[in-house]
């Protein structure tokens, strides 16, 4: 008997004295299960605090005007595509010729969850909801020149109009994303008091949309039961007359439930268990790189030495990217290291930066700032995200190690709390803008309106002048010339060095079809279908 | 039963410093910690303008003495206030998986007492022999091992492996249906609603989590026993009681062991306040819905409201443990009853 009979024998003696019983299963066909590390705290995310997974979820359970169509990735795998817009309660849109308005005609007998119709009048009342609620929805949408309840006019019942403030190309695509879901505003209305006139308290624990998906059972951070709404107009209906929504916060439970097949989706999965899961080919890997995101290194501009474009540079040779990905990914991700010049090769983004790993380099351009012999330094990063960010951290120490430069590292388990603070000398970060194109991520980290992302603190009036003209200009050649320019400072200046693109990676069952990657990173069962 | 109900009202009276206490420090120290709520709750467009809404939603553009006044207020009109992260109110949120997690390390802290218990007793009726040393190897192995990597272990084999154990998914089965609610405890509302399905699935479920958070009460429970039981057979009344040649049994179960209680019980409550905050990695690894992994994700967000709530609750808890405990001394050995 070798080790591993024993070990089999020892245990299943051990179990059978437990009261256990046989696996379970009950219609298993008709529900899809989904198990990530966290469920929506909300069922509206117009609600303050209203978490990433909600946002997956009122994509299923309201519907918007339009939607994104659907591309297919170079991998093979199905994504949202940002440049198709297909109708969802709009059957059709017309933008005035000087680009003043746009006019939305809405789809034929159209029905709420409870069966009320839905009207223009509908549309306008969530409209100004998410102009006037504050918070999240509101300022998003500030963000697309959506900011005023004149802006909407009920023109008759299926025909809704948008004044347009002025030539902005975020606006329309930004009707598809979740804020301005449609919302059933005579339910609402009638739970709205004096200190809650948008009836919030009432939706974040009930569904008042005509999504694909109704609202069975709303458990927050247990479980999420959806069931099919069969009157579904906004597109084909849902394969699955259920989906199950399981938290399960440890990642390792999540790869032994979808390994043993009770789950059926597995979402936020560790690197190094989809690394073995994809190398074991039982469970297929759907993976896409994240639209418009970077995992990066931040360097703060206002704190010695990193004031010195010259440290900052040599921290950008200093780092072995490739060691990088291997560790804290296992490969799985874009590079965003060695571009060939240091001119950027379009206005497309992310692109790759123009370093890559050369000691020599970064020793001289540390020799040049006077910092030959080293300094010490922190490096910050997420608790949360430690399996990807303490491999990272280490390659990075002893990297700078050989340069003279001592780092001590420092693991922050609320990091997004305090990272307003910006007081880190360096930190690992990862930011993803929900729009693709370059001058609206630049917004976030490199403009001198200084958000919270800004983790380097950086400020430049020559950055701020040139982003400002590409949110004028915002396309063609024009754009295309401005967009250049803003890259290239960006690599020149590097208070942020890219690390890499991170990959959306989700284990799908063998039997389970339909996966599309979605802006929102969150698994969307709506297209999913079970053999 | 008068006197023991005076100790009891003498008992709640102290411990209100105590609570009023917890209510100050974990207000306190949920402000110091460097986190900003408002910035983790400000969404994916966390302008200044979407952190001042929030901020002052939550009331935090107020000076700290007025968050506190009305903090207090508010507790003392039964409102915890509401946790960002679930959107709820924190009563509401706290008492839907308070009775989960009781069932857990109540469960628990049963399955520790009938294997330690034992335990010491032959340890100590045979002590240096065989099988004192494996009950000792035993203990301290259980108590070395952290709790997650129990947990884990457990889930590999015993549900990965072997298949025998229930998915790793909280309660009870994800589509099973639940025995309505009156005590929370599923076990014991499926026996109410003689619906024996959710008895076994509950029991099922329990099983792995249980046994994972038992094993690190065993260690000290097993020691304070065999300690106990030593000193109590080595003393004069025991020895009396041989030299009249009282059975065996008799003298072990019913004489010594009641005396030997007392410290068992001491132990008991200390493990029982332990096992609850063992729960948290427990409760993390089998996604079991009570307070512990409710707290730690709190945590993480500065969800002050959540925390404090959480804090209050455990002090709630390990007062009520403390005056139980003193009342069963009474009941155990009739000189702490005399005393009083």
């Amino acid at each position: 008997m070798d080790r591993r009979q024993f070990l089999e024998l020892a245990t299943a003696g051990a179990a059978s004295s437990l009261l256990v019983l046989p696996a379970y299963g009950q219609s298993k066909s008709s529900r899809i299960v989904i198990v990530s590390e966290s469920n929506s705290n909300t069922l509206d995310v117009h609600t303050p605090g209203a978490n990433r997974a909600s946002y997956g979820l009122c994509m299923m359970t309201y519907d918007r005007l339009i939607q994104f169509g659907t591309k297919i990735l170079p991998n093979g795998v199905p994504s949202y595509d940002y440049d198709k817009l297909e109708p969802q309660l709009a059957e059709s849109w017309e933008i005035a010729p000087d680009n003043s308005a746009v006019v939305f005609k809405l789809k034929q007998d159209l029905k709420f969850h409870d069966g009320a119709p839905i009207t223009a009048r509908d549309v306008k009342w969530s409209f100004d909801r998410f102009v006037s609620v504050g918070g999240f929805p509101q300022r998003q949408m500030e963000q697309v020149s959506l900011t005023d309840v004149n802006q909407f006019e009920v023109v008759d019942e299926r025909t809704f109009k948008i004044k347009l403030l002025k030539r902005d190309k975020l606006t329309l695509p930004s009707l598809a994303i979740v804020v301005p879901g449609v919302y059933n505003s005579e339910l609402c209305k009638s739970h709205a008091t004096t200190a809650d006139p948008w009836a919030l308290e009432f939706t974040k624990i009930n569904s008042a949309g005509s999504g694909a998906y109704k609202v069975e059972s709303f458990k927050p951070d247990e479980q999420i039961i959806l069931t099919r709404f069969a009157d579904w107009k906004g597109g084909t209906l849902p394969k699955q007359e259920r989906a199950l929504y399981r938290s399960v916060p440890a990642a390792g439970t999540r790869r032994a439930l979808v390994e043993r097949a009770d789950a059926d989706v597995a979402s936020d999965l560790p690197p190094r268990d989809v690394a073995d899961i994809a190398a074991a080919k039982k469970i297929k890997i759907e993976s896409a790189p994240q639209a418009n995101t970077l995992r990066y290194l931040a360097l703060s501009t206002i704190t010695k030495p990193f004031d010195d474009v010259r440290v900052r540079q040599a921290i950008a040779y200093a780092i072995p990217y490739e060691k990088v990905i291997e560790s804290a990914v296992y490969g799985r991700a874009k590079p965003m290291f060695g571009a060939s010049t240091d001119a950027p090769r379009d206005a497309s983004w992310p692109q790759p930066f123009p370093y890559s790993h050369d000691p020599d380099k970064a020793k001289a351009l540390l020799a040049d700032a006077g910092l030959a012999g080293g300094f010490e330094t922190k490096l910050y990063f997420d608790a949360g995200a430690a399996t990807v960010d303490e491999p990272a951290a280490l390659i990075i120490q002893d990297a700078l190690g050989k340069l003279g430069v001592k780092l001590t590292i420092e693991k922050i388990p609320d990091f997004f709390a305090r990272r307003s603070q910006k007081n880190w000398p360096m930190a690992i970060d990862v930011f993803g803008a929900w729009f693709d194109g370059a001058d609206f991520y630049f917004r976030w980290l490199w403009h001198g309106q200084n958000t919270v992302f800004n983790v380097a603190s950086y400020k430049n009036p020559e950055m701020d002048k040139l982003l400002n003209a590409a949110r004028q200009a915002r396309e063609g050649a024009e754009y295309e010339s401005i967009a250049k320019q803003f890259i290239k400072l960006a690599m020149t200046e590097v208070p942020y060095i890219p690390l890499y693109q991170p990959v959306l990676d989700v284990a799908v069952q063998q039997d389970v079809n339909g996966y599309v990657y979605m802006f929102h990173r969150q698994v969307d069962a709506r297209t999913l279908a079970k053999a | 039963m008068f006197p023991l109900l005076r100790s009891v009202i003498k008992r709640v009276a102290f411990a209100v410093p105590t609570i009023f206490g917890v209510v100050l420090v974990s207000f306190a120290l949920t402000r110091l910690l460097p986190g900003d709520p408002a910035v983790y709750f400000a969404g994916a467009a966390p302008t200044p303008e979407a952190i001042a809404d929030i901020r002052k939603a939550m009331l935090l553009d107020r000076p700290l003495l007025e968050q506190f006044v009305s903090y207090v207020v508010n507790l003392l009109h039964g409102d915890l206030g509401k946790s960002l992260i679930t959107g709820q109110p924190v009563v509401k949120d706290l008492a839907a998986r308070m009775p989960a997690t009781l069932e857990l390390t109540g469960l628990s802290l049963l399955i520790a007492l009938l294997v330690s218990i034992p335990l010491g007793v032959i340890g100590a009726l045979r002590k240096g022999s065989l099988i004192d040393h494996a009950a000792r190897f035993f203990s301290t192995t259980a108590l070395s091992m952290p709790s997650f990597f129990t947990g884990l272990l457990l889930v590999f084999v015993f549900y990965y492996l072997l298949g025998l154990a229930p998915a790793p998914l909280g309660r009870i089965d994800p589509l099973g249906l639940p025995p309505p609610v009156k005590s929370g405890l599923i076990v014991i509302d499926g026996f109410l609603a003689g619906d024996y399905e959710s008895v076994t699935d509950g029991l099922a479920h329990l099983v792995l989590p249980s046994i994972a958070l038992a094993l690190s009460g065993i260690g000290p429970l097993t020691r304070i026993t065999r300690g106990a039981m030593l000193t109590v057979l080595s003393s004069d009344f025991i020895r009396a009681a041989r030299s009249y040649d009282m059975p065996r049994w008799r003298l072990v179960y019913v004489y010594a062991l009641r005396n030997a209680m007392l410290p068992v019980l001491t132990t008991a409550g200390f493990v029982f306040s332990f096992l609850i905050s063992a729960n948290v990695v427990v409760e993390k690894v089998f996604s079991w819905p009570g307070i512990g992994s409710y707290a730690l994700q709190a945590l993480v967000a500065s969800d002050y409201a959540a925390v404090q709530g959480f804090v209050l609750s455990v002090a709630l808890l390990y007062v009520l443990i403390n005056i139980l405990i003193d009342v069963l001394y009474g009941i155990v050995d009739v000189r702490v009853r005399l005393a009083e």
